[in-house]
């Protein structure tokens, strides 16, 4: 069964990445009416679902901060960087409050302290109501709304009550309801557990409509409700309802039509699925379109969804033995079956795996925090800007990006980019800029970090390169592959060790991690311009497109992305490095690493093997099997706990003829070649 | 159909009128009887009540109302009242004469 709290956590984890991206946004541009809303939505969300499942502290703790956005909302306070990082702080201490529904000693003081910032920035706010006034006068002229609400049959057994809903209505302004029995209610079939409830509302507000919306929130899904602004016609028509009804005495309707005799009753956006005015031509001028709309989603637990992929996993290797077994024996009818499985294990498939494809822009809000708490603690004036947020990349990557991407955040911040009195000696702006690109190219994601600071230092990186040892000095190197020796393990420039980064974890961590996924990571970088980070990988972990080779009767996979040839070789080495054979490839030696040896397969090798040539980063290594048998698509399948730690050996696959065929990790091989890491 | 004049049925309602309730409720009226006469549900205990207590007192009422009898809400209660009138219901529960309040008689 599911956890109701576990949900609830779930989910206020997303809303408080919500309110992080719209509060960022905020400082960027004050007063974003959109930004407000979400944060005020977020909010509102939390508290209503903490106090639902128990996190009573929390709910009341959040009732402030949705207050504060109340206030925001209605033009009566604005959020200055002040406020916007008080409640950035708020936000830290919400989710140290979803541990646990009890807080602790230490927690209740800091909602205490919270709390009080927050009624000394209202209080500041109230006390000057001059130019907030003015703005409702503007805009807060009542409006006069029908609303139909039809709860889900369910509703009472979802633990959703149509009573607290017409509570918060009414909070909003002059509400006059009746509700009724549905008319499907049926006297000799009636189950009181199930709700047979049908309300029709008169809402008299000056709200902003979302404040309407808001009332639904959490079931606008489920319910049947249609909000719809009224003008003249409409609104005598309603309250003679009402009167009919005995819900509003005529007194009371003369009242109301009085009190909304202004000028043109101000027309509000009907709700999406809202019926449209009698009459009407087209939408209201200025009226927003109404929103898209979208497909429900369903919520699925991500072991579940491990599940089903390991479930269809197993179905396509099925299906390769079924293909196998065709072939074999020559049975059309099996060929056939096996031939129209296949179509539709590609197609369950890649659907299959399209689900655990997330947009990158997810993690993107969390680097926007980043920048900005981190710039600050440096005393520099940093923006992020952002592109290609909706790329897709299978979330299981998009987990394992998120460190190498805060580490290289961090580094061009405490190392790229300038103080703001550098960058303006310089002739640069003060502000600074950090650039996140993603996107795809040929079946790859591409992601970009670029800096404008003051790029890497050639001179000195070479210099350092050869004082530890990593270069020797008389080694030819261009400005590229100087700049890629910072990615060598240990290699570190920074004199100073911050509390930012240089804490002895070095960019050959992040190209370790990115190589790990399948990527290569490379560095680009301009003297006095600004240095950017080009990362590439593969759309997924989960299927790999590989070339096949055999030792003996041994298969093996090496994925394809960094195959770069296959050339034929003899037993005969052109020369040896510290234990590694050397072959000749182009011109010059390349290290070979007969898998035979390494595998410890038994038997002969043949007079004439084949290697292939692969490239791991800039440097290229021969892997020498006996055959090359060719391309190859398939699932990877995790190494049991036995073989985990197995060198050079990334994963398994099982092929159509029920054999096991093992997947290379190339860097780890490379790196076995590179006993003395000398060049 | 003229309803028989008869002796109203007292029913003394219970202080939880919720979901949690309903379906016992339901159990213990059992079938609605005419002869049984009008319904005074005195609602001075209760305490608790939610949107599917009102339900099963409307439901109640339609079911009274179709064999010729009435139902009337007593014993003043602000929290009925208050919950009554929010859900715009109070027309039609309250005991006439009295159609916003619940009657205190």
């Amino acid at each position: 069964m599911i956890d109701p709290a576990a949900v609830f956590r779930d989910e206020a984890h997303e809303h408080l990445q919500v309110l992080e991206t719209a509060l960022l946004e905020l400082e960027r541009r004050p007063g974003d009416a959109k930004q407000i809303v979400l944060a005020f939505r977020a909010m509102h969300t939390i508290k209503g679902a903490a106090g639902m499942v128990g996190f009573d502290h929390l709910s009341a703790f959040t009732h402030h901060l949705e207050t504060l956005f109340d206030e925001v909302r209605n033009a009566r306070l604005s959020l200055g960087p002040e406020a916007i990082s008080l409640v950035l702080e708020s936000r830290d201490h919400i989710e140290t409050l979803l541990v646990d529904p009890e807080p602790d000693a230490g927690q209740l003081a800091t909602s205490a302290r919270l709390q009080a910032r927050f009624l000394a920035l209202m209080g500041e706010a109230r006390a000057q109501p001059a130019a907030a006034e003015a703005a409702v006068d503007d805009e807060g002229r009542p409006t006069a709304y029908a609303l139909r609400i039809v709860p889900s049959a369910e509703a009472f057994a979802d633990g959703f009550d149509p009573l607290p809903v017409l509570r918060e209505l009414s909070g909003l302004g002059e509400c006059h309801a009746v509700t009724t029995l549905s008319d499907a209610f049926d006297p000799d079939a009636f189950d009181p557990e199930r709700c047979h409830l049908t309300s029709r509302v008169l809402l008299v507000t000056a709200a902003p409509r979302e404040s309407l919306d808001d009332v639904f929130i959490f079931v606008a899904d489920d319910w049947r409700i249609t909000i719809e602004a009224l003008d003249g016609e409409a609104l005598d028509a309603m309250t003679e309802l009402l009167v009919a009804e005995g819900a509003l005495s005529a007194a009371a309707r003369e009242a109301l039509r009085g009190a909304l005799a202004v000028p043109a009753v101000e027309s509000g956006v009907p709700a999406a699925g809202a019926p449209a005015h009698a009459g009407e031509g087209g939408p209201a001028p200025g009226a927003k379109s109404p929103a898209p709309s979208s497909e429900p989603t369903v919520k699925v637990p991500q072991g579940k969804l491990d599940s089903l992929l390991d479930q269809v996993a197993e179905l396509v290797i099925l299906q390769a033995r079924l293909e196998q077994l065709g072939l074999e024996r020559e049975d059309e009818a099996l060929d056939e079956l096996a031939e129209e499985m296949g179509r539709l294990t590609t197609g369950l498939r890649d659907t299959a795996f399209d689900i655990r494809m997330l947009p990158i822009g997810s993690t993107f809000g969390r680097f926007r925090r980043l920048v900005r708490d981190l710039s600050r603690e440096l005393g520099k004036d940093v923006v992020l800007e952002t592109d290609g947020a909706d790329t897709e990349l299978d979330k299981l990557m998009l987990d394992r990006l998120g460190d190498p991407l805060v580490h290289l955040l961090r580094n061009s911040l405490d190392h790229g980019i300038e103080s703001p009195e550098a960058r303006v000696a310089a002739g640069k702006p003060a502000r600074g800029t950090l650039r996140l690109a993603a996107g795809h190219q040929q079946g790859r994601v591409i992601i970009t970090l670029g800096d404008d600071g003051a790029g890497l230092d050639g001179a000195r990186i070479l210099a350092k390169a050869v004082e530890q040892g990593l270069v020797r000095a008389d080694t030819p190197l261009d400005e590229h592959e100087i700049h890629q020796l910072i990615f060598e393990p240990g290699f570190s420039t920074a004199a100073r060790v911050s509390d930012v980064s240089g804490r002895g974890v070095g960019m050959d961590v992040v190209k370790s991690s990115i190589e790990s996924l399948q990527g290569r990571v490379t560095i680009d970088s301009r003297p006095g311009e600004g240095t950017t980070v080009r990362i590439e990988l593969p759309m997924t972990l989960a299927i790999i497109d590989g070339l096949m080779v055999a030792v003996d009767e041994r298969r093996y996979v090496v994925p394809l992305s960094v195959v770069e040839e296959c050339i034929e070789t003899t037993g005969e080495a052109a020369g040896q490095r510290g234990g590694v054979r050397l072959v000749e490839h182009r011109g010059s030696l390349m290290p070979c690493l007969r898998l035979r040896e390494h595998f410890a397969v038994a038997g002969p090798a043949p007079a004439i093997e084949q290697s292939v040539v692969v490239r791991v980063g800039e440097a290229f290594l021969g892997l020498t099997v006996d055959a090359v048998i060719g391309h190859f698509q398939t699932v990877i399948k995790g190494l049991g706990r036995l073989y985990q730690g197995t060198p050079g050996v990334m994963g398994a696959t099982i092929m159509g003829n029920g054999e096991i065929a093992m997947i290379l990790d190339v860097a780890e091989l490379f790196a076995e070649t590179r006993p003395d890491r000398g060049r | 159909m003229e309803a028989q004049t008869t002796t109203p049925r007292d029913w003394q309602a219970p202080a939880a009128l919720t979901i949690y309730d309903v379906a016992a409720l339901e159990r213990d009226i059992g079938s609605l009887d005419p002869a049984a006469g009008d319904w005074r549900v005195d609602v001075s205990a209760v305490r608790e009540l939610d949107g599917a207590g009102i339900q099963w007192l409307l439901a109640l009422q339609a079911r009274l109302e179709s064999i010729g009898r009435r139902l009337t809400l007593t014993g003043g209660n602000p929290l009925v009242s208050e919950c009554l009138a929010c859900l715009g219901v109070s027309h039609r529960l309250a005991a006439p004469g009295e159609p916003c309040e619940v009657s205190d008689d």
